[in-house]
């Protein structure tokens, strides 16, 4: 993969970032995020009034000698969360070659940053109503680069559908980390029965739309047959025959900015984040810029 | 066969595979562009529509020229044309002239009895189904009567019902149809609209009268014939009236036929002659060339002949009416089996003649002129020379000579008919109102000269009557007498004609005068006081429906009744001009507004007898040619066409340039 989007350079620059995750999800031990519930970590967190049954090693008695009463002392807990990113293999995503590789990068890199930071990530592929998990469970570096060398081995064809594909997995465990979808979203199936699955599930949920240049603003005009990808050889798919002018640019800009805003309508109302990134801008803005909108990294 | 690339539909033709090539030279290519997914252009249709509402159908535009390209060749190719309702009507404009004449009545002897004209009316009430409700035109009825005239005038769909009234109430006319009248009505409507067609529904065979008319003749001569009474004519020979009956036969017809001869009112309606049965054999025969024959009967009849039937012991010089008629003949046109002749009875005149100085110029002049007049008038004259034996009443006129009468110089002139004072006393004058101033006796011989022009002095030669006495006379210029004739600056002749008051004063002796040893003059002169003032009413009295005659009044005033009993006219100013349009017997009266009876006076109106003619042919010399209109129009409405084409075309192509600019 390396020699797309992603180069070591990248890599080194993403050392100095870390995945911000919500502080109440649970997690399995083992990680070094530290989380809202008390652990054994040597890292003090609170006090509190000793009760019945309180390990008494954690009384503090400096307290004691100041207020004469018995109060223990909380430490945090550190844990390993489980990235899960969820890449739409679609024909729409694979056509353009820079749109799958874009989108791949953005996984390799929320797989770096999983990795690094000793967390477990997951990637599958979405292809038709299936999630293919071909590279199982993934911790450690060594591991990471290895698969992330098989990424130019991904096929984008055919179509995704995303809720069939996620409601079809086996288990999908709760409250444990970090779900990304990575998609155009241009798909008249549904995907928002997915993010609801992951909500109730209760994963921090990012979705991550991917455009290219043109498909945020067309730079084309005239008289153009517009062909569908993904239905490109079904007779009577969804094409189209238009003289497009700037008025029907701005009519498309409008359409854009609906759906835009009707996606981070429903992604508010289900707690997920979204952004949209555009295949034209370098993928470090994503790292370094648009992660930060939306306050899923820190330094 | 010459290829002619200038003829205009080939040309136009060439023009519209023309407009097909350069359609799709100039057509713009859409370019393929495969996208990840068209899934937001499709969202972005709404938005499409509320930004560019027409855009859909500019997407279309060519799609559009295209078709109207291709429209374009296949009208050229199949020649249509457009044509606004009006133009509908126009084009499919009808005019039917349906001649309406006694002969139009004729029935068919071995169908269903319907008449030529009812057949005319039923094949009009087609063409207005077909011309109006279905193809739309309209239609203008003629009926070619006497004076033809539109029953229906550029008649469209809206109107059809109105159309079928006024053929159903469309009556055939027992005179002649003025065929050629007719046409001159169509024809100016075909100079209105060049499309127009004619149909003539005649029952005469008219021949080619060009492309614009059709001729339809109703004539069927395997079902039609007729036997009419021709002519039915009086002569006065010997004091008696003898007759001939003239009879002719049309068509395919061999019968014997039976014809009835009643005289009415004979020996001042005593009598009535009614002679038997009248055998008359007709016979159907052809020429050489095959051609019919038409078959003409003389019948003379002699109502003292007893051989026929006759009364040998009656002197028919006079009689009210006689009656001549087929009975029981069953020919296709009944109107002219029967006929009325009047005329059986001449006006008569009775003449008093009282002289103080009695002479035989007046007698013999009467009696003479009694003689010219004997065929229209009878004539009696009464001479009195005796005061004793004169009568003031019951006389036509009065004629007084010299010394007038002791008896009129107490009671006034007679008031029943014309007083002719000659040469009167001029005591007697001024007993009677007038004024005298003396008699005037010239030293020479003086000729008279005209005064004001009137009827009483035609055909004489005025400057050769001379007087050498008169009676210098003077009348009030506003009592009505007319002086006539002068003799220097002295009238000597008045006359008057006033209503019931007519007068004749003449101012000088025929003893002075050579008026009498002119004959002719003199006789014409009496001729004229007698047709001045006693004129006979008519000089014919059988006519065809549709012909006019000229009326004179003996009396006051003259009323005319037709056969319905409808008064055609009331007349006091003659001569007046009478027109026959009724058939039947029409009654004239004559009032005097004296103390005499009226005068009554019959005339019998038949169909002309032309009608009883079924079979004939007639060319009226019309050409009546349709234009080229139908053509040009067509050829007009292409070159429109490929106008707007290439006009559309370049709009487009415009169109589509600032398209690609703009972008």
């Amino acid at each position: 993969m390396k020699g797309g989007f992603l180069s070591d350079e990248f890599f080194d620059r993403l050392e100095v970032l870390s995945l911000n995750f919500k502080a109440n999800l649970a997690g399995v031990s083992g990680g070094s995020h530290k989380i809202m519930a008390n652990g054994q970590t040597i890292e003090f967190a609170d006090n509190r009034e000793y009760n019945l049954g309180d390990d008494i090693r954690k009384i503090d008695w400096n307290l004691y000698a100041r207020f004469e009463k018995y109060f223990v002392k909380l430490f945090t807990d550190e844990r390993r969360m489980h990235i899960r990113i969820f890449i739409d293999c679609s024909r729409s995503m694979g056509v353009i070659r820079s749109k799958a590789e874009y989108a791949l990068s953005i996984a390799a890199a929320f797989g770096f940053l999983s990795v690094k930071n000793l967390d477990k990530v997951t990637f599958y592929f979405i292809h038709d109503d299936s999630c293919d998990n071909p590279f199982g469970d993934i911790i450690g570096k060594n591991d990471f680069f290895t698969i992330v060398g098989k990424f130019k081995d991904v096929k984008f064809e055919g179509d995704a559908k995303i809720s069939d594909a996620v409601l079809k997995m086996p288990y999908v465990s709760s409250n444990d980390g970090l779900t990304v979808i990575i998609s155009d979203f241009f798909t008249d199936n549904d995907w928002k029965n997915a993010v609801k699955f992951f909500n109730y599930k209760r994963h921090q949920i990012l979705l991550i739309q991917t455009l290219t240049p043109d498909e945020i603003k067309p730079s084309y005009t005239g008289r153009n047959e517009l062909i569908d990808s993904e239905t490109e050889y079904v007779d009577g798919g969804r094409h189209l025959k238009m003289r497009i002018s700037r008025q029907m640019i701005a009519a498309y800009a409008e359409a854009m900015d609906e759906y835009t805003n009707e996606i981070k309508s429903f992604t508010r109302k289900v707690g997920a984040d979204f952004m949209t990134v555009s295949t034209g801008r370098p993928v470090e803005d994503v790292f370094f810029k648009e992660l930060f909108k939306v306050g899923l990294n820190k330094t | 066969m010459i290829l002619q690339w200038l003829v205009p539909l080939g040309f136009l033709g060439l023009i519209g595979i023309g407009l097909l090539l350069i359609i799709y030279i100039i057509k713009p290519k859409y370019n393929r562009r495969l996208l990840p997914s068209t899934f937001m252009w499709i969202r972005s249709k709404k938005f499409r529509r509320k930004r560019l509402p027409l855009d859909p159908f500019r997407d279309i535009f060519i799609f559009i020229m295209q078709a109207l390209a291709i429209a374009a060749c296949a009208i050229i190719i199949a020649s249509p044309y457009f044509i606004s309702e009006q133009t509908i009507k126009q084009t499919n404009e009808q005019i039917i002239v349906i001649e309406s004449s006694a002969s139009m009545r004729s029935k068919l002897i071995k169908k269903n009895g319907e008449t030529r004209f009812k057949r005319a009316i039923d094949s009009t009430k087609k063409d207005v189904d077909d011309i109006l409700m279905r193809k739309g035109g309209s239609i203008s009825v003629i009926i070619a009567d006497t004076e033809p005239y539109f029953i229906v005038e550029s008649a469209d769909r809206h109107s059809y019902s109105e159309v079928i009234a006024a053929l159903d109430a469309a009556e055939c006319s027992y005179g002649t149809a003025n065929l050629s009248k007719a046409m001159e009505l169509a024809e100016d409507r075909v100079l209105t609209n060049p499309t127009a067609k004619i149909t003539v529904y005649s029952g005469k065979e008219l021949g080619y009268m060009g492309d614009a008319v059709t001729s339809v003749c109703l004539a069927d001569p395997d079902n039609e014939w007729n036997i009419g009474i021709y002519e039915c004519t009086p002569s006065f020979v010997d004091n008696e009236f003898k007759f001939v009956v003239d009879v002719a036969a049309y068509g395919k017809v061999s019968t014997d036929v039976v014809l009835y001869f009643e005289i009415k009112g004979v020996d001042d309606g005593e009598t009535t002659i009614d002679l038997p049965e009248m055998q008359i054999p007709i016979n159907f025969n052809v020429d050489e060339n095959g051609e019919q024959l038409v078959e003409h009967v003389r019948i003379n009849v002699d109502p003292t002949d007893e051989r026929i039937g006759g009364q040998s012991d009656v002197i028919v010089d006079n009689y009210d009416e006689i009656v001549v008629q087929f009975r029981g003949l069953n020919d296709s046109l009944s109107e002219d089996d029967s006929l009325l002749v009047y005329g059986g009875k001449r006006d008569r005149v009775k003449i008093e003649y009282y002289t103080s100085d009695r002479n035989i110029f007046f007698p013999s002049g009467i009696t003479t002129v009694e003689q010219r007049f004997a065929s229209t008038r009878e004539i009696t004259l009464t001479t009195s020379i005796r005061e004793e034996t004169l009568k003031l009443s019951d006389f036509d006129i009065y004629m007084f000579e010299h010394t007038l009468p002791e008896a009129m110089l107490d009671y006034g002139l007679p008031n029943d008919g014309i007083n002719v004072l000659l040469d009167p006393d001029e005591d007697g004058l001024e007993e009677l109102g007038f004024k005298s101033n003396g008699v005037v006796k010239l030293s020479q011989f003086t000729y008279l000269s005209q005064g004001t022009l009137h009827p009483i002095v035609n055909n004489i030669d005025i400057e050769q009557i001379g007087v050498s006495e008169y009676t210098r006379i003077e009348v009030d210029e506003n009592s009505g007498f007319v002086p006539v004739l002068y003799c220097g600056d002295d009238p000597v002749l008045f006359v008057k004609n006033w209503g019931n008051f007519k007068m004749m004063i003449m101012a000088f002796s025929v003893n002075q005068s050579n008026l009498v040893i002119r004959p002719l003059d003199f006789l014409t002169f009496l001729c004229n006081i007698i047709d001045y003032y006693m004129p006979t009413t008519l000089t014919e009295y059988c006519f065809e429906i549709g012909s006019k005659t000229q009326v004179n009044c003996k009396g006051t005033s003259l009323s005319v009744q037709n056969m319905r009993g409808e008064n055609v006219g009331v007349f006091t100013s003659f001569p007046e001009v009478v027109t026959f349009d009724t058939l039947g017997t029409y009654t004239f009266t004559t009032r005097f507004g004296l103390n005499k009876e009226d005068e009554v006076r019959k005339v019998y109106v038949r169909t002309p007898v032309s009608e009883s003619s079924l079979f004939q042919m007639d060319d009226l010399g019309f050409r009546i040619m349709n234009t080229e209109y139908e053509k040009e129009m067509a050829q007009d409405l292409f070159l429109w066409f490929a106008i707007l084409v290439v006009i559309l075309l370049f709009v487009e192509y415009i169109l589509q340039r600032r398209s690609i600019v703009g972008s």
